[in-house]
């Protein structure tokens, strides 16, 4: 009789033989007693280790990860930025290279030519921003004149009711309000409550 | 989240291979660190908790080699190591393992897995204190399968003689 070979009774206990295999080990441990102490040793060794007692986490190991993670994060945000000013001034420096060759202009032409530039469309967009503002002013001034429209009509129908019937408008109104504003809050809770489960 | 995710398996397998709880949880902060740094390299195709492992196996190559250990490197092909291990029988002695309760012999493995060479320890502690299978630690370590069933048998041979020496 051939005693089995020491990876098989690992192979067994770690249930990875089947059918036959796993057969032919529980037939030779059975009538082997070598072989049989041989695979409780090692089974009691595999139960103890993989038993061992876990390493304690400390209940904020978590937190301080994270808060060691916030400046790297704040780090890659600056640097994202970084890169991204130091491209566009490369660009720039490149295409203003790459426009005096081609053009033969000297560096001070062209940044006299690009100050005109600017120059000319900054006063393009002030005075968009002027026209923008009276546009505004208008506007306002007309829904001024709305709202003093309303008003006297509100005071032309209120000549016509009684002060009683005004407060009784004025309850519902204050009533239909609160109870809608209540009633619109509570769905919106239910539905955030619904999202964060 | 990650953190709560991973924080007990990562400290299992660092406590385990530097045995020292401050510097374990100092190293597994530095390992997750690490893992979020890296997040952009990784690539949903595998298993995050393979990628994790294999980040935090390779931050404790680079512990093992700033602190210059020579003869115990955790990628170094143990003395004697091919594909497929020699074929061993059971011993005829009494079993030494066995006289101990479960949690004294427990206790004796702790101490005795430090014993053992990096390169059987990392593997052994994944295989049976983080419960990875065969071929996870096979992708992890990028070896293969074989060698890494025979490295996980050299360490549980290993630890068993070692358990066996009088103390």
């Amino acid at each position: 009789m051939t005693c089995l070979n020491l990876e098989k009774l690992y192979a067994y206990l770690e249930g990875d033989l089947a059918g036959r295999d796993k057969k032919a080990v529980e037939d030779h441990v059975a009538s082997c007693s070598a072989c049989r102490e041989a695979l409780e040793e090692r089974r009691y060794l595999l139960q103890a280790a993989e038993t061992l007692p876990a390493f304690e986490v400390p209940g904020d190991f978590a937190r301080s990860v994270m808060d060691r993670i916030a400046p790297e994060r704040a780090k890659a945000k600056t640097s994202v930025w970084l890169k991204a000013a130091a491209a566009g001034a490369a660009t720039f420096a490149a295409a203003l290279v790459a426009t005096t060759l081609i053009t033969g202009h000297t560096l001070s032409q062209l940044v006299l030519g690009l100050n005109r530039f600017l120059w000319s469309n900054l006063q393009g967009l002030a005075s968009v921003l002027t026209k923008g503002a009276k546009y505004v002013i208008l506007t306002f001034k007309t829904l001024l004149h709305i709202a003093g429209e309303v008003l006297q009509i509100l005071k032309t129908l209120t000549s016509f009711i009684g002060p009683e019937t005004q407060i009784v408008f004025i309850g519902a109104t204050v009533v239909l309000v609160l109870g809608g504003g209540f009633l619109w809050s509570r769905r919106f809770s239910v539905e955030r409550n619904h999202e964060e489960l | 989240m990650i953190v709560h995710r991973y924080q007990q398996p990562v400290l299992n397998y660092i406590g385990r291979m530097v045995r020292e709880r401050e510097m374990a949880l100092d190293f597994s902060q530095e390992i997750f660190l690490k893992v979020y740094a890296s997040l952009r390299s990784y690539r949903p195709q595998f298993k995050f908790s393979t990628w994790l492992f294999k980040i935090a196996s390779n931050f404790m190559i680079d512990h093992w080699r700033k602190k210059k250990i020579p003869t115990l490197s955790i990628d170094a092909q143990p003395e004697g190591e091919e594909d497929c291990p020699p074929i061993q029988l059971p011993d005829q002695n009494p079993s030494v393992v066995r006289q101990y309760e479960l949690k004294e012999l427990r206790t004796k493995i702790d101490t005795a897995i430090d014993k053992l060479p990096l390169s059987l320890r990392e593997l052994f502690v994944w295989r049976h204190v983080n419960g990875f299978s065969y071929e996870e630690m096979a992708e992890i370590k990028g070896l293969p399968l074989g060698t890494v069933k025979n490295r996980v048998f050299q360490g549980k041979e290993l630890l068993k003689k070692l358990l066996e020496e009088p103390s």
